[in-house]
């Protein structure tokens, strides 16, 4: 049976700045050595440049990052230094924003007249929107570029909470 | 109070309903409540939504949970939508096979290339009399003419091949 090469990435409230590769592949694998890891944001900058990912591991965790981004993750499944095969996805992790907004919302609880500024409810409405359509650009449209705009929209305004909020 | 699971399925229906009541107060001039509502919610739905998703025992999440209930629209109504079970039901209609089928004129050309068998679902089940044109001018029964398969019927008269003759016309009788 063929070896058809295929990961999947998740990011964990406990653990925001990690996420987890798990490797899915099916089928009976070819003489490998290792994987290479690489992660990329929509401007290039490299959270993981080829990072190894030893066989061994079904799971590993990388600890790259600081906020919400859209990244494209590449495993490359190796033969010594030869690409036996690779597979790239879009991915959009993006529990920062979620756990700043829930933060907004614990605020909330204890002020509930909160709500009632104006200022304060359109800029709440406008990061959530911001969060949804950086959600979309990735599952629906694979833009990688829209996404990662709108989590840079929502990043000034956690930069800046105390104006926005 | 309900659960957060329950919370958050009370809020999906609860926002549903603030929505009509915004649509239907611009719709008559008789405004019912501010239109933030439904935006209010489903701000706070997704949000907390997307946190009991990572973990349902997170830090919080029951309190963010009540905050979200308390500010729902019509929440025992949205509630009794979820909950309810009688709701009403749409019967799905079974087709009946059509019985509106006979006299069924056929020719060779619709027959199995054997030119003595004739497969129709339709007619499966029921009891038929067959007249074939210039054949004898009568009608013809089974087991003698023909006889039934699982799919249809077969001519088993002795050196009978549809081509050589014009219509074949299959009658029902004596069937429900």
């Amino acid at each position: 049976m063929s070896y058809t090469v295929n990961f999947s990435a998740t990011q964990a409230l406990g653990i925001l700045s990690q996420i987890t590769l798990t490797d899915i592949s099916t089928g009976t694998p070819p003489t490998l050595t290792t994987r290479k890891v690489t992660v990329a944001m929509a401007d290039g900058t490299l959270l993981a440049d080829a990072e190894d990912w030893p066989l061994a591991d079904t799971t590993k965790a990388f600890d790259i990052l600081s906020r919400s981004v859209a990244v494209n993750i590449t495993v490359q499944w190796m033969n010594g230094t030869t690409v036996v095969d690779q597979k790239t996805i879009l991915y959009c992790f993006d529990l920062y924003d979620y756990i700043f907004a829930y933060s907004l919302t614990q605020q909330q609880t204890s002020a509930p007249t909160l709500v009632n500024d104006t200022v304060y409810w359109m800029n709440k409405a406008q990061f959530m929107v911001n969060l949804k359509d950086a959600e979309n650009a990735v599952t629906y449209g694979g833009d990688i570029y829209s996404a990662q705009n709108s989590l840079n929209l929502n990043y000034n305004m956690i930069q800046n909470s105390d104006k926005y909020f | 109070m309900p659960t957060v699971s329950e919370i958050l399925d009370i809020a999906a229906v609860s926002q549903y309903l603030a929505s009509n009541d915004v649509a239907k107060g611009s719709l008559f001039g008789n405004p019912r409540l501010r239109p933030i509502v439904p935006s209010r919610i489903w701000v706070e739905k997704q949000i907390i939504q997307a946190i009991y998703d990572g973990d349902h025992n997170y830090d919080g999440l029951q309190e963010a949970a009540d905050y979200l209930y308390a500010m729902l629209y019509h929440p025992a109504q949205a509630s009794a939508i979820v909950n309810n079970s009688n709701g009403g039901s749409i019967s799905p209609i079974t087709p009946s096979i059509p019985t509106g089928i006979y006299p069924l004129v056929i020719t060779a050309a619709d027959m199995e290339i054997d030119g003595v068998t004739y497969n129709n679902p339709n007619i499966v089940g029921d009891n038929l009399m067959v007249f074939v044109q210039q054949y004898n001018e009568e009608w013809l029964y089974a087991p003698d003419f023909f006889q039934y398969t699982g799919s249809g019927i077969v001519i088993v008269a002795a050196g009978f091949d549809a081509n050589n003759y014009g219509n074949i016309i299959i009658q029902k009788f004596n069937s429900p």
